[in-house]
């Protein structure tokens, strides 16, 4: 006897509806908030990892973007960088509380995507690729720096997603790309490549850009670049050469040296790998850094006249 | 569970990984933005390019889900490199990674066999290691950090005054870095031994300085060897080159270069002459542009130089300073030789002896200049101590002995001196006073000896007494007793073996433990070889060598006061007692000679001239050989190993007289 509420959208206008969800994401600090079309997501998504291969019923994914670090981070070392950038944890709590908005207001079941892992896939593999719903949801468009969505008002955000039954009106992606911007484009022709290719310290980014200035290939070693910020294969790597080697004190060595201590001082505490993230990428990305909102003082400025308007 | 659950093969996982691999999310190949243009058609079209799952994979290729899983996850295990985080590790604020900048630690830091087992030798105690540190006794200080603050703070200063010609801090260490860069060219790295033999010039300064600026260890080679000599010591050091030039025996570079097959280790003959083929020019080296960025600089506790003491060409004994050993005492006798900013300092000492290097160290220790004498000749000694106008003098007695008796010191002008510092031998307190009332200052005295560096020194409030007829006190961060030879503690006055233990003193010799089982007593104490004694102040007195001292039928005669007397003779340039074999008292007394030109000595004349001089008669050598040129070490002490044995000869000998 549920599927009449269901087909009467639990009550709610849908329009009505999305403007309630928007208006609680930005009071809580999100950037902005989109509506994904469901069904442009299945078809898109890669077998098996589609909203309703986790959710058979939802109607809607809801995207949340969150600002990416302050304007100084960009400027400290990458060792310290790569451990305060992590902005994604407001996302993923701004979308744990939209999904309890969403079944206390109008009564509709929800879910706070899980941003983990698929453990069949193993740890590399996601249960949903929070990029692809922030993309249809017109939060950002592919960049030449390994797909990092880009937005030219919000620069880079870190996403949070949410399921729900409830229907809401989709989104469009962007209609222009930010990528690459024009000073990109001319370092392009000087020299055949981009700042984030440039820099790239494991050089894990290469593309073209046609003659009007846009993307024409983006190829990305997507290993090499995990090599920097997702190290999984460390811990067991140290496991196995301290199997594998026949000197004692070798053997010591790599079971005690300060890189395995840190390693499982890093598991104790499950805060990560050597490095938290790469972004030298992003470090020389001038929509990252520069566009409007990129700017921390200006999100906080934008954050508190969200929250006065709503008090 | 195992890979033949899944029915995966050896076979199937080497034809299907780099596929596999290639159409999973983990190389990525997007064309145009088909997905934010919703191109449905294009986004599969680009699909196995942008990234396939596991399920799309499997029936692309024909495999079951779960043979693609297994077959991805071990090739991406196989090609994960664990260490790429370290590129951005050296990234300061707000740098940028670049590839040409980046040397993975592996390389940056990796030191060749020889250099570590080189560095084996500095092998402390711990508990001395956190003692010396935490009080200061080692210091982060290093030589190239020294002359680095040095060329900052008075570039324009000389450190070097040669021929009239001077060197400033500045240009030293701009040619100091062309020498690292040289080196480095080469493929040496930190840690590697570089042996030096070059006289007492600004190049072996430059050179000197270049290799401790790339952490390369110099082993200092005396001057006066022969490839024959150096044979055996550069296997011993693991010398990856040799610095060298024509010396008293011509320039040994041809006869090095026909030895580089049978040292392993050495790859380059350097040369400051004209170098013949297969040697490299050391002006070529000089030239190399200037390193500025040192990858892995020394730092203080890295080895510092090797210096070869004595031992035989089979087992060497060879002393590793680390910067911390070496630095250690020229901080802490710094203050108690008086040395002041802008001294013009000489020394007479070789630099390729520890000695003639700790000169060098107090130099760049107090911004002065070195007054250089690149070999000692008498004539030259006067002259440039007349001309130069040294501020201070380190000299050794024999140096001073030898112009006074030559007359060579009566019509020079001294009166610059301020502080002349005696060391290498004991020096007889007329000669100190002799020396004082030439120079317009005072004579100080330094015990040192390669193994522990600066022991004690004089200061120069100490009375004359104290100044001529001691070496002083012991210096702070090192500690001096004196023991019988069977370990008993002695009370001041009575002579015994003195014993060091401090921040200077050695590790161990190298690759030579049977020796540095026998140089240390109980708890890290270094037995010197030396008679004296020290008194309730703490002066110490120098009376000879253990090993020197003759047991003639169970008495021990230390023969030190003997050698003195007989260098008083008008026709004695210098002599050496040494035990002679006697079948009824086990030893006797033989004593070597050398005479100056046109005279000669019996030992009737001998024995007459020691019985005016109150000499007791059992101290009266029994045999005397005459030898053309006694053999000398840089600071003029006689290597009595190197004498020949005595000859029976009834005409020289006198048993019993």
């Amino acid at each position: 006897m549920n599927k009449p509420v269901r087909e009467a959208n639990f009550g709610a206008d849908e329009a009505a509806a999305k403007d309630a969800v928007i208006a609680y994401g930005k009071r809580k600090g999100a950037l902005a908030v989109g509506i994904a079309d469901i069904e442009a997501l299945q078809k898109i998504a890669p077998e098996g990892f589609g909203p309703r291969d986790i959710m058979p019923r939802v109607r809607s994914v809801i995207s949340i973007g969150v600002g990416g670090p302050t304007l100084g981070a960009w400027g400290v070392s990458a060792k310290a960088m790569g451990f305060m950038g992590s902005s994604e944890g407001l996302a993923y709590k701004i979308a744990y509380g939209t999904a309890y908005f969403i079944e206390r207001e109008f009564g509709a079941p929800t879910i706070y995507c899980p941003p983990d892992s698929d453990q069949e896939g193993g740890a590399r593999i996601p249960f949903q690729s929070l990029k692809l719903h922030a993309e249809l949801a017109g939060l950002g468009a592919r960049s030449l720096a390994g797909d990092i969505l880009l937005h030219p008002e919000f620069g880079m955000m870190y996403y949070g997603s949410v399921f729900t039954e409830l229907a809401l009106p989709a989104d469009a992606p962007l209609n222009a790309n930010p990528c690459p911007a024009p000073s990109c484009v001319k370092m392009y022709r000087e020299i055949g490549q981009t700042p984030c290719m440039k820099f790239c310290p494991v050089e894990c980014l290469s593309g073209e850009i046609d003659a009007d200035g846009q993307q024409a290939a983006m190829d990305f070693d997507m290993y090499k670049c995990a090599e920097m910020s997702q190290q999984y294969e460390i811990v067991p790597n140290v496991l196995h050469s301290a199997m594998a080697t026949d000197d004692p004190d070798e053997r010591s060595n790599i079971m005690f040296g300060e890189v395995s201590k840190m390693l499982f001082y890093k598991l104790s505490v499950s805060s990560g790998g050597l490095l938290g993230q790469c972004f030298e990428c992003m470090r020389v990305c001038p929509v990252a850094t520069k566009a409007p909102m990129a700017d921390g003082v200006r999100r906080g400025a934008e954050r508190r006249a969200v929250k006065k308007a709503g008090d | 569970m195992q890979y033949p659950s899944f029915g995966v093969t050896q076979e199937m996982i080497a034809a299907y990984s780099d596929l596999v691999f290639g159409l999973s999310n983990n190389i990525q190949r997007r064309r145009g933005d088909p997905v934010r243009r919703l191109d449905y058609a294009e986004i599969e079209r680009q699909r196995p390019g942008t990234g396939m799952s596991d399920i799309e994979i499997a029936r692309r290729t024909g495999l079951t889900e779960y043979q693609v899983r297994y077959i991805r996850m071990l090739e991406e295990s196989r090609r994960f490199d664990v260490n790429q985080y370290q590129k951005l590790y050296s990234l300061g604020g707000g740098r940028r990674y670049r590839e040409e900048r980046y040397l993975a630690p592996e390389d940056r830091y990796k030191a060749s066999e020889e250099a570590m087992a080189v560095k084996a030798a500095l092998a402390f105690d711990p508990v001395q290691v956190r003692d010396f540190i935490e009080q200061g006794v080692w210091s982060g200080d290093t030589v190239a950090s020294w002359l680095a603050d040095g060329a900052e703070a008075h570039p324009e200063a000389p450190l070097t005054i040669h021929d009239g010609k001077t060197v400033t801090y500045a240009e030293t260490l701009n040619g100091a870095r062309r020498i690292a860069a040289g080196f480095l060219k080469l493929g040496l790295r930190k840690g590697d031994v570089v042996a030096l033999q070059l006289p007492n010039t600004p190049e072996y300064l430059l050179t000197y300085f270049g290799l401790v600026l790339a952490g390369i260890v110099p082993a200092l080679m005396h001057i006066v060897y022969g490839p024959a000599e150096l044979k055996p010591l550069l296997a011993h050091a693991r010398a990856k080159a040799i610095v060298t030039g024509p010396g008293p025996a011509g320039d040994p570079a041809p006869a090095l270069l026909e030895l580089k097959s049978e040292l392993t280790a050495l790859a380059h003959v350097v040369t400051v002459a004209e170098a013949p083929a297969g040697a490299l020019r050391w002006t070529d080296i000089a030239e190399t542009p200037p390193v500025e960025d040192i990858l892995d600089p020394p730092v203080a506790a890295d080895p510092l130089l090797l210096v070869f003491t004595s031992g035989t060409s089979a087992s060497p004994k060879a002393v590793l300073a680390s910067n911390q050993t070496a630095l250690s005492t020229i901080i802490a006798a710094k203050p108690l030789l008086g040395l002041k900013r802008d001294d013009t300092i000489m020394s007479v000492a070789s630099f390729t002896h520890m000695f003639g290097m700790m000169v060098v160290h107090w130099a760049l220790a107090c911004g002065g200049a070195l007054l250089l004498l690149p070999q000692f000749r008498p004539d030259r000694y006067a002259e440039l101590l007349d001309k130069g106008k040294p501020d201070v003098l380190f000299t050794a007695p024999a140096h001073v002995a030898a112009c006074l008796q030559a007359g060579l010191l009566e019509d020079k002008d001294l009166s610059s001196v301020r502080t002349a510092i005696f060391s290498g031998a004991v020096c007889p307190p007329k000669l100190a006073a002799q020396f004082e009332a030439l120079i317009g200052g005072k004579v100080q005295q330094m015990y040192g000896m390669t193994e522990a560096m600066c022991m004690a020194v004089t200061r120069p409030r100490d009375g004359k007494r104290v100044r001529h007829g001691s070496v002083g006190r012991v210096i702070p961060g090192q500690e001096l007793r004196v023991r019988s030879p069977d370990g008993a503690r002695l009370s001041p006055g009575e002579e015994g073996e003195l014993q060091i233990r401090g921040g200077a003193v050695l590790g161990r010799y190298l690759d030579n433990a049977e020796a540095t089982h026998a140089a240390f007593a109980d708890g890290r104490w270094f037995r010197t070889g030396d008679l004296g004694e020290i008194d309730e102040k703490g002066n110490v007195t120098i009376s000879g060598r253990l090993k020197d001292v003759v047991n003639r039928g169970g008495i021990k005669i230390n023969p030190a006061d003997i050698e003195a007397a007989i260098d008083r003779h008008p026709a004695v340039v210098v002599s050496a007692i040494v035990p002679m074999p006697d079948d009824v008292l086990g030893e006797r007394l033989c004593c070597f000679a050398e005479l100056l030109p046109e005279t000669a000595l019996s030992l009737e004349d001998l024995c007459r001239f020691l019985e005016e001089d109150g000499m007791p008669k059992r101290r009266w050598p029994e045999h005397l050989e005459i030898v053309e040129a006694m053999p000398l070490t840089p600071t003029r002490k006689v290597i009595k190993g190197r004498l020949p044995d005595p000859k029976s000869n009834p005409e020289t000998s006198k048993p019993d007289h």
